[in-house]
């Protein structure tokens, strides 16, 4: 997923914010429960305060009641009927008027008659007593047991009452009677009314079963409701358990109160402290409030800081990332360093040295872009440049004026659609003309390539390619062409010359020829032998004239590709010794040794023989001509793999080495051996080489200054293929009136 | 006697050929051309061997050729012999197909191979015939 710095970083700071609000929650929670269990304990402590309370206000009371009971016992009972019990009244009067809480005293008898009685107005009239309803808790008292009566209401007093019921004991410890105190709760709510929880808590209290006694309301009390049906007295009645939820119950003036309450001992009241539930939460939802706000508030906080911290963050590596984008678009500026101080500061200066070395870079490959440029389009000679797919990548200004295209136009169109290049009337691609190691190459170099260019001049040129290697692998290649037309006219000229002067002269000599041997035939007899050899002198004079002149148009015609072979399946033997015969002479007046190797057996060659007899003829020929007399000349001819060759060999005074390279080319001589002789021409061993070329083979030569020279030459084997197809094609000569094959000599 | 008519433009070389097959023992007539060779044959039709010159003013040796063996009736059936150059074989080849004999070249051969070499085709000749 792809995500920015900031946002992930506000990812981050969210997750931060979620887990801080768990724990605070967590917190939260756990506080409450604290805050809870402490309101809890808080209401029930109250509660038991009540509870102790009310147990103190009955203390108070029955110790009230025992004084009084052991008075009426020393004062009433002990005395009998004849003593005063005027002190006994007046601690009565006494007891009444300083406990607020007691609103009458009675002493009864056992049988429930009233023996005693008094009220805030003092001892009542005897005649105005009468009999007590023996209750459940007077009758408790008559057994000995302290009881309360139930709450009861009295016609226009405030509150409501109860009774208490103790037993009063004579001297025998009997129970002789009944003290019968009747108590005003009204007291007692004074009392609770300290017990005070919180803004609005409060307690009140209600009995056995269920009925108020007291409470801060004086009117509710006065409604004297039950209040059995709020579950946490019943439970608390039966000493059960109370589940939170009977703690909060609606009251009387329908607000939802949480209470606690505490049963009293003895007397089986309940003390119930109660107080609004809104006041019993409001702490916790003070609580949460904080919580709720400071959370709110951290988030805000939390926010604020992470967009700043990413905005600042991400300034810089944005600003950074701006100017690599330029940078990948090759805009080499000047990179502002990024004073941040931090790592981005570092990485700023980091790219700011990398364009520093790029722009270096490309300058300097600028540069050298320019002046390989400068030096393309300033060559004489027309270069263009080709991709691996051959298509053209470069096209200087040469070659634009050669070819008439522009560069523009030409631009990666492949070379062959471009350039249309022949040899005579073959088309050669630049597969071919590329192609080192082809056989043509170095035809194609020497006598040029054809070309029509785009504004219809007929051009001759020269093609020299090179491959373009980069770590080992073609990645194009240069082709370099040279203009040769004017070179190559000047040639034609020339050749042009060289041949109508040829043909030019040849009618005189062959005049010339015609009469010296007529003079030989018919006249030398009348002469003398001075005038003999001035004749035969002139024979062979006008003959190596003719010789030099057929030479030369040898040469026309294989300059103008019109030099033929007629190749036919030969043996070699007969023309080694025909020219053997022919130059036998010759040797012999220079004193020179011939011999001859001919291998057993020689494969047939396809070869033209008059052209091949002109090749041995020329090689031993030259053999004897640069070999000094009493010198030895031998041939040989022999099988070599799949070839034929011929060696000459001589003793003659050899070549210079650096003369060897130039040796088959035309008009060249050896220079020191001009003297030799008028008979070089320089032409002989061009036709030689031109002739063994022909049939496919091989010319060389190897010699020691000084030593002497080996021509050899090599001409490939006869196939069967070559044979049959010679002999297939036979029948198509020529043939004369008298049906004879003839081969036209060329 | 052998006759032949020889055409050859050029005077010295025409006269070389005559001075060598008369010198050889054979009747020579010379023409110094081929309208002039022409004639004589139309004229004379006894000759036993024609050599002709081929490039010469006025008619060429392959003119003169093809006139003779279309000559009408009968077809001439004289041998022919041309001289030619180098360079000319083309003309040569079209010259076979016309109906020529022989050829020789005559900067590649002495006057008297010439004639050693008509010497001999005209021996061929008269064996064929007989």
């Amino acid at each position: 997923m792809k995500l920015s710095i900031r946002a992930k970083l506000l990812i981050g700071f969210t997750i931060l914010l979620l887990l801080s609000s768990l724990i605070q929650a967590f917190a939260f929670n756990l506080s409450r429960g604290y805050i809870s269990s402490l309101i809890d304990n808080n209401q029930t402590l109250q509660a038991k305060k009540g509870a102790l309370e009310i147990q103190d206000f009955f203390t108070g009371i029955n110790e009230v009641s025992s004084g009084l009971a052991r008075q009426y016992k020393e004062e009433v009972l002990n005395a009998g009927t004849s003593g005063s019990v005027g002190n006994f009244v007046a601690i009565n009067n006494y007891s009444i008027a300083n406990n607020e809480q007691i609103n009458k005293i009675t002493y009864l008898a056992k049988s429930g008659r009233e023996l005693y009685k008094f009220d805030q107005h003092g001892e009542l009239a005897s005649d105005k007593l009468s009999y007590e309803v023996p209750t459940d808790a007077f009758t408790n008292a008559t057994e000995g047991k302290t009881a309360i009566s139930k709450v009861y209401f009295l016609d226009g007093e405030l509150g409501p009452h109860i009774d208490i019921f103790s037993p009063a004991y004579d001297k025998n410890h009997n129970v002789s009677g009944v003290i019968k105190m009747q108590i005003k709760l009204e007291s007692l709510r004074k009392s609770l009314e300290n017990v005070k929880y919180g803004e609005k808590g409060y307690m009140y209290v209600v009995d056995n079963e269920g009925r108020l006694i007291t409470h801060p309301s004086q009117e509710f009390v006065n409604e004297r409701p039950n209040l059995m049906s709020r579950n946490i007295i019943g439970l608390t009645l039966q000493n059960k358990d109370v589940a939170t939820k009977d703690e909060i119950y609606t009251n009387e003036n329908k607000v939802p109160v949480f209470a606690k309450a505490e049963k009293i001992p003895g007397i089986n009241w309940v003390a119930v402290v109660e107080q609004p539930l809104s006041d019993a939460d409001g702490y916790l939802i003070f609580i949460r409030n904080i919580y709720i706000t400071t959370l709110f508030g951290a988030t805000i906080l939390l926010l604020i800081i992470a967009l700043f911290l990413s905005e600042n963050f991400t300034r810089p590596i944005r600003k950074l990332q701006k100017e690599a984008e330029s940078i990948g678009k090759g805009d080499f500026h000047n990179v502002e360093i990024i004073k941040t101080g931090d790592e981005i500061e570092s990485l700023s200066l980091s790219v700011s040295s990398m364009v520093n070395q790029l722009l270096a870079r490309e300058n300097s490959i600028k540069k050298e872009n320019q002046e390989m440029t400068t030096l393309l389009q300033s060559l004489y000679d027309a270069v263009i440049g080709l991709d691996s797919e051959n298509h053209i990548i470069a096209f200087n200004k040469a070659a634009e004026k050669l070819t008439g295209y522009t560069a523009q136009q030409v631009s990666n169109k492949h070379i062959d659609e471009v350039l249309e290049l022949h040899y005579d009337d073959e088309k050669i691609l630049f597969e071919t003309y590329n192609n080192q190691s082809s056989m043509l190459i170095s035809k194609l170099r020497e006598k040029g390539l054809n070309m029509t260019n785009q504004r219809g001049e007929h051009l001759t040129i020269s093609v020299t390619t090179s491959p373009i290697l980069f770590e080992d692998k073609k990645t194009g290649s240069i082709i370099a062409f040279h203009d040769m037309t004017k070179e190559h006219q000047l040639e034609e000229m020339k050749i042009d010359f060289v041949s109508m002067a040829a043909h030019e002269l040849r009618t005189p000599l062959t005049a010339i020829r015609g009469y010296a041997q007529l003079l030989e035939m018919q006249k030398a007899s009348l002469m003398d032998e001075s005038g003999k050899e001035l004749i035969q002198r002139l024979v062979i004079s006008s003959e190596s004239l003719s010789n030099l002149i057929d030479n030369l148009l040898s040469v026309a015609r294989i300059e103008r590709n019109k030099f033929d072979v007629e190749k036919k399946p030969i043996k070699l033997e007969g023309l080694i010794n025909n020219v053997v015969e022919t130059v036998k002479h010759q040797a012999l007046t220079k004193k020179q040794e011939l011999e001859l190797n001919i291998g057993k057996d020689l494969p047939t060659v396809m070869a033209d023989p008059f052209r091949i007899t002109q090749v041995i003829l020329n090689l031993v020929a030259n053999a004897s001509t640069y070999t000094n007399e009493g010198g030895k000349i031998s041939i040989a001819a022999f099988r070599k793999d799949n070839t034929l060759q011929v060696s000459i060999t001589d003793t003659g005074q050899g070549i210079p080495s650096e003369a060897i390279p130039k040796l088959f080319k035309k008009f060249f001589r050896v220079s020191g051996v001009l003297e030799q002789g008028s008979k070089g021409t320089g032409l002989g061993l061009y036709i030689s080489k031109s002739i063994i070329e022909m049939h496919n083979g091989k010319i060389w030569v190897e010699s020691e200054l000084g030593k002497g020279s080996q021509f050899s030459f090599s001409l490939p084997i006869a196939t069967d293929d070559d044979i049959k197809n010679y002999q297939e094609h036979a029948s198509m000569d020529i043939v004369n009136r008298s049906g004879q094959h003839v081969i036209i000599r060329r | 006697m052998k006759r032949i008519l020889i055409a050859e433009d050029d005077f010295y070389i025409r006269d070389i050929y005559a001075r060598i097959f008369i010198n050889a023992g054979y009747d020579t007539t010379t023409a110094f051309d081929g309208k002039d060779a022409l004639d004589k044959i139309r004229i004379n039709p006894i000759y036993d061997m024609l050599l002709l010159d081929i490039l010469m003013p006025r008619m060429n040796g392959i003119d003169v050729l093809k006139a003779i063996r279309n000559l009408n009736p009968p077809k001439d059936q004289t041998p022919v012999y041309i001289i030619s150059n180098l360079g000319q074989e083309s003309i040569i080849e079209e010259a076979f197909q016309i109906g020529l004999d022989g050829y020789v070249i005559k900067a590649q051969v002495t006057p008297q191979r010439i004639v050693d070499e008509i010497n001999l085709f005209l021996k061929k000749h008269a064996k064929n015939a007989i």
